[in-house]
C-alpha cells in the first residue's frame, strides 16, 4: 500500500468515514468532521504506522488529506 | 505584585454569604426585572467599560476582530431587532448552530434581549442530534452558517415549528436563500441598533442546554434569568476575575461551560475575554496565552492531559508568565495534572464541579486555599451539598454516597423542557440528587467517586448509553446493542458498543466502520462508539433488559456481581 492508502485506512478508522470520502483534497475538519481529539488520535496513529515523529508546528499546517500525505512522504524521504 | 483574590477568607465568606448581596452588585432593569444580556453587556455602557474590549476574536484563519462592550451591545440590539421583525417573541425558542464566531455571541445576547430562550448547539452535532433538539423545543428560529446548514439539510421538512433560518455568511459564499431563510448580514444592515430590552422577570426562561441521561433522548435543561446571579458570583470568586484580567475559556458555547463561563460570567464582571475559533492545538494554545497575555484560563481535563502528552519542552518556548489563575471542569482532574500544571505551566489547575442542571460552579478549589489534588474542592458560599445514602439521608464524612445539593440556588435549573415528571424525580427528601457519587473528607473537601447511573463521560461530554444504543439498532444490520464507557487515559471514557447482528449479516471490519459512520451521522462526533465488538448474543435479564453492568465488568475483568437475574 502506498502512503495515501495507509493514511486513508487510518482516517476511515479514526473518523468513521467512507473510503470514498477520503480524497487528497478533502479537508480534515470541514469535509471529514475531524475535531481536535480526532486529529490527536490521527497523528498518533500516523506516527505509529510510519515510524515517524510529527511535531506540532508541522501538524498545525495540515488542512487536507493531501497535506498530511505530503508531510509523511517528506518525513520518510528525509529520515 | 501578587493580586489579592476576590475571596480572601473562605470560611468567613461561607458563613456570611447571602445571595441578596450579590443581587445588589447587579444593575437590574427596574421594577425588579432582570435580563441576563443587560447584566452581561448593556449595563457597562453606563461606565468606563463602555469602550473596553469585551472580546478579542481570532479565527481559525488568523483573522482578528475586537468588539468593545459598546459595539457588542449595539450589535446584539441590532440582532434583537432582526428577531423581533421576523416575529420572534418572548418565550420563543431560538437555537444557534454556529462555529465559535462573533455572530454566535451576538445572536445569544440578542435573543436574550427579546426575552426569547436561547439554545446553543455544538457545531459538531449531526443531523439527528440537531433535529431532536429543535423538535423537542419546538424552536421557531435557527441561526446557522451555509456549511452547517448543508450538514443538517435533511431535517428541515420534519420541523413544523421552525419558521425562520438566519444564515450567517462570514465567508460571503455564493448562496441562494430558500423560503423561510434570511441573510444575517442583510437583515443586520437594515436593522436599528437601539433596542429596549424586554423586561423579563428573574423567573422567565432564558437559556436551554440539552443533556444526556441514562434513558431516553437528551433533555432540555432550562435556566431562568436569575441564573446570572450564579454566573456573576462564581466567575468573581472561583475564576477570581478582576477588572484588568484577560480571560480565556476554551469551552464551546454549545456546552453550558461555554455559555455560563464563556459569555455570562466573565462579561457580567466586565472582563475582556479571548475567543478562539479553532479547536485544540498545543502550540496554538500556548501561543494564544502568550500573544494575548491571558491571565485567567478555564479549560478541561481532557485538554490538559493532551497538553501533557505533548511534553514539557513545548511550553518552555512560550512566555506564559501572564497566567495568574487556571481552572478546569468537565471530569475529575487527576492529581498528576494538577502537579504538572504547577511544575510546567507555572500555576496549578484548580478543579471545580458543577453540571448543566446546576447552571454554575457549586464546588471548587479557590485561589486562597490549598488545592487537594484530585478533589472537586469545597462548596461555593451559599451552596449546601451533602453525601446521602440510598435512602437519601445524610452520611458523615468519609462515607461514599449520592452527591446532593440543597435546592434553591439562583442558577438551579427550573425544569426539563416538557418533562416535568423527570424534573420532579431529581428531587428526593428535600435534596437535588446530582447523579454523581462522591464523598466528603473531614476538611469539607469533596471527592468524586463515579456516576450513579450508566451515563458515560467522554472528554467532558455526557453521553447516554441509551441514545447510542437507539441509534445503533436503527442500523439495518444490528439486532441488539449494549453500550458502555471504557476507561481512557486522555478522555476519561471512550464509548464501546457490543452488538449482535441480524440474520444474514456477517461481522467484519467494514461493517464496524459502516455502523460507526451511521451512528456518528445520527448523533455527533462525541457520541459514536470508538470500538465495536460483535457478540452472538448480549447478556440480558429475563425481562429482556441488556445488562450493561455485566458487559462492563467482563470488559474490564472485574467481578460480575449478582447475576441472578441473567437470562440463561
Amino acid at each position: 500500500m502506498n502512503a495515501f492508502e495507509r493514511v486513508r485506512a487510518i482516517l476511515v478508522k479514526e473518523l468513521a468515514v467512507g473510503e470514498s470520502e477520503v480524497v487528497e483534497s478533502a479537508m480534515l475538519a470541514d469535509d471529514l468532521d475531524a475535531d481536535s481529539l480526532n486529529r490527536f488520535a490521527i497523528y498518533s496513529s500516523v506516527e505509529e504506522e510510519f515510524g515517524i515523529e510529527l511535531d506540532d508546528e508541522e501538524t498545525m499546517e495540515i488542512e487536507t488529506v493531501g497535506d498530511l500525505v505530503k508531510l509523511i512522504n517528506r518525513k520518510i524521504t528525509s529520515s | 505584585m501578587k493580586q489579592m483574590p476576590n475571596l480572601e477568607d473562605y470560611k468567613k465568606a461561607y458563613r456570611e454569604f447571602r445571595w441578596e448581596d450579590i443581587e445588589k452588585e447587579l444593575d437590574w432593569l427596574g421594577d425588579g426585572k432582570l435580563n441576563i444580556a443587560y447584566e452581561a453587556v448593556d449595563r457597562h455602557l453606563k461606565t468606563s467599560r463602555k469602550n473596553k474590549a469585551a472580546f478579542v476574536f481570532e479565527g481559525k484563519d488568523g483573522a482578528k476582530e475586537t468588539y468593545t462592550f459598546f459595539e457588542l451591545a449595539k450589535s446584539s440590539s441590532r440582532f434583537a431587532n432582526v428577531l423581533a421583525d421576523l416575529g420572534a417573541e418572548k418565550g420563543d425558542r431560538v437555537f444557534v448552530f454556529l462555529d465559535r464566531v462573533p455572530e454566535l455571541y451576538i445572536s445569544v445576547l440578542g435573543t436574550l434581549k427579546i426575552g426569547a430562550v436561547i439554545g446553543p448547539l455544538f457545531s459538531a452535532f449531526g443531523p439527528d442530534a440537531v433535529k431532536d433538539r429543535l423538535m423537542d423545543s419546538e424552536a421557531k428560529v435557527l441561526i446557522t452558517s451555509p456549511r452547517l446548514k448543508n450538514k443538517i439539510e435533511e431535517i428541515f421538512n420534519d420541523l413544523p415549528d421552525l419558521e425562520h433560518i438566519i444564515i450567517v455568511n462570514r465567508d460571503r459564499e455564493n448562496i441562494e436563500l430558500c423560503d423561510g431563510e434570511v441573510s444575517y448580514e442583510g437583515e443586520m444592515a437594515k436593522a436599528e441598533d437601539d433596542f429596549d430590552i424586554v423586561k423579563t422577570s428573574k423567573e422567565d426562561y432564558a437559556v436551554m442546554h440539552y443533556t444526556s441521561g441514562t434513558t431516553g433522548k437528551p433533555k432540555g435543561v432550562v435556566h431562568a434569568h436569575a441564573a446570572i446571579k450564579g454566573h456573576y458570583a462564581t466567575a468573581k470568586y472561583v475564576l477570581d476575575l478582576h477588572e484588568d484580567d484577560i480571560y480565556w475559556c476554551t469551552a464551546d458555547p454549545g456546552w453550558v461551560t461555554g455559555t455560563s463561563y464563556g459569555i455570562f460570567g466573565p462579561w457580567s464582571n466586565g472582563v475582556t475575554q479571548v475567543i478562539y475559533e479553532g479547536g485544540f492545538n498545543a502550540k496554538k494554545w500556548y501561543s494564544i496565552i502568550e500573544a494575548y497575555r491571558v491571565t485567567v484560563w478555564y479549560t478541561a481535563p481532557t485538554a490538559i492531559r493532551m497538553l501533557m502528552r505533548f511534553g514539557d519542552k513545548l511550553p518552555e518556548k512560550f512566555d506564559l508568565s501572564s497566567l495568574r489563575h487556571a481552572c478546569s471542569v468537565g471530569e475529575p482532574l487527576n492529581p498528576e495534572a494538577v502537579v504538572w500544571g504547577e511544575k510546567v505551566i507555572g500555576i496549578p489547575f484548580h478543579d471545580n464541579w458543577w453540571q448543566t442542571e446546576t447552571g454554575c460552579i457549586l464546588i471548587a478549589n479557590y485561589p486562597v486555599q490549598d488545592i487537594k489534588p484530585g478533589s472537586m474542592g469545597r462548596p461555593f458560599p451559599g451552596i449546601s451539598p451533602a453525601i446521602l445514602d440510598d435512602g437519601y439521608r445524610e452520611l458523615p464524612p468519609g462515607r461514599e454516597g449520592h452527591l446532593a445539593i440543597k435546592p434553591g440556588w439562583p442558577s438551579m435549573f427550573r425544569t426539563y423542557w416538557k418533562k416535568e415528571d423527570v424534573y420532579d424525580s431529581r428531587f428526593k427528601n428535600g435534596w437535588y440528587i446530582t447523579g454523581d457519587k462522591a464523598k466528603m473528607d473531614e476538611d469539607g473537601y469533596f471527592w468524586f467517586v463515579g456516576r450513579a447511573d450508566d451515563v458515560i463521560n467522554t472528554a467532558g461530554h455526557l453521553v447516554g448509553p441509551f441514545e447510542v444504543e437507539s441509534a445503533l439498532i436503527e442500523h439495518p444490520a444490528v439486532a441488539e446493542a449494549g453500550v458502555i464507557g471504557k476507561p481512557d487515559p486522555i478522555v476519561m471514557e471512550t464509548i464501546k458498543a457490543f452488538v449482535s447482528l441480524k440474520e444474514g449479516f456477517v461481522p467484519s471490519e467494514e461493517l464496524k466502520h459502516e455502523i460507526q459512520r451511521f451512528v456518528k451521522k445520527k448523533l455527533s462526533s462525541a457520541a459514536y462508539p470508538r470500538e465495536i465488538e460483535f457478540l452472538d448474543t448480549l447478556p440480558k435479564t429475563r425481562s429482556g433488559k441488556i445488562m450493561r453492568r455485566l458487559l462492563k465488568a467482563r470488559e474490564l475483568g472485574l467481578p460480575e456481581g449478582d447475576t441472578s437475574t441473567l437470562e440463561r
